[in-house]
């Protein structure tokens, strides 16, 4: 017989069966509950991560909207679609209310997944040509980057493009597609209007006088610049201009330059 | 006693896990709905009405139940279920008042899961 140096308080602890059930209790209720908070922080926890990355995907797939102006300066019938941000994006519908308030739509995604995507940084056309279609959706196609809806402008019609990511934006002013020439690489490269005038500030200032330097101009009396009565007079405006050049280089106006419109 | 035990902890874990699928699929996923409000469309037949055309953007499938113009609780035709990705068009008749040309008018759109989308817009 081997005679074991435990003590004997020990020996009563281990052989002791009473408390037995309490002790599981407790330790499965831990973790249990351990398991509970963690799948449903850890769940919580990704589906935030999820959210957050399609809210940055959004912020960084930003569109811009121009109508193309031909080489007379007058404005066409394609839209160019710019997408500003980092990622690339796809179009998923073109909005037209037309001048009678009825609301239409192109579809810009099909079912299948052949999106219309631009790149990032990209620019692609849309070309409006065809008859006004007088239900929903406007026929729509499109290969490469340029896409065609079957719709006929008119004066008056306001635009509105949906990315599949929710971005919208709407025509913000003129664009003109130029050739950057053979010392850039060849290609064609698109630029947004260098001056850009506010024309939420137009304002227009009565002039009395003959000629400079007799002319007086009451800077202090702003009036309308869209309704100006006095016909056949000089006048004087005011609007801001923003200098609109991609590579940020400085304009000078002066006393030479000419506004024409 | 330990099998009085093991029961218990084993209706408890059963009822956690339901809880924890009824949190994903239900409230919790909240946090997946998006809602881009495309075009709103307001029609002045009698009575007046506007068509909201919802675009889900978020992750995952959601019921539009309640839509507010203005504070006030609106009349839509129905509890519209939007999948993830899907555009759909949603009726809306303000309740006790119509639309005026010129004003503003706040749309709270509400979903099963309790989220709520708003936006200003003019007629």
């Amino acid at each position: 017989m081997v005679k074991t140096n435990t003590p004997k308080f020990i020996k009563h602890f281990i052989m002791n069966r009473k408390g037995t059930a309490e002790v599981i209790g407790s330790v499965l209720f831990i973790i249990i509950l351990i398991f509970a908070f963690s799948n449903i922080y850890l769940w919580h926890d990704n589906a935030t991560k999820t959210m957050n990355t399609l809210l940055s995907d959004k912020l960084n797939s930003q569109i811009e909207l121009h109508w193309l102006i031909d080489d007379a300066g007058k404005e066409t019938s394609t839209l160019i679609v710019t997408n500003t941000g980092g990622i690339s994006t796809s179009l998923s519908r073109l909005w037209i209310v037309t001048t009678s308030g009825v609301h239409r739509y192109a579809n810009l995604e099909s079912a299948n997944g052949n999106s219309f995507n631009i790149a990032a940084g990209n620019t692609v056309t849309i070309v409006l040509s065809g008859t006004t279609s007088p239900t929903n959706p406007i026929p729509a196609s499109w290969t490469g980057s340029e896409a065609t809806v079957s719709f006929n402008k008119e004066d008056g019609e306001t635009f509105t493009i949906l990315t599949t990511l929710g971005n919208m934006a709407s025509p913000k002013g003129l664009i003109k597609i130029v050739n950057s020439g053979g010392g850039g690489g060849g290609g064609t490269a698109p630029v947004g209007s260098v001056i850009v005038a506010d024309f939420q500030t137009f304002s227009y200032y009565p002039v009395t006088g003959q000629q400079n330097p007799n002319y007086s101009i009451d800077l202090n009396n702003p009036l309308n610049g869209y309704s100006i009565q006095s016909t056949g007079k000089d006048v004087s405006f005011s609007v801001v201009l923003t200098n609109n050049d991609p590579n940020k280089r400085t304009i000078n106006l002066n006393a030479y330059s000419q506004c024409s419109s | 006693m330990i099998m009085v035990v093991m029961v218990g902890m084993s209706i408890l874990f059963g009822a956690l896990i339901v809880y924890s699928d009824n949190f994903h699929s239900g409230i919790g996923s909240s946090v997946l709905e998006s809602i881009t409000v495309e075009d709103v469309y307001f029609r002045s037949s009698t009575p007046n009405y506007v068509e909201l055309t919802l675009f889900n953007t978020g992750k995952v499938d959601l019921k539009v139940t309640d839509v507010y113009i203005n504070g006030q609780m609106a009349t839509i035709t129905a509890p519209l279920t939007i999948a993830q990705g899907a555009h759909e068009l949603l009726r809306v008749t303000p309740s006790g008042s119509t639309f005026t040309i010129g004003s503003h008018y706040n749309f709270k759109i509400v979903t099963a899961r309790g989220t709520g989308f708003e936006g200003t817009y003019i007629w």
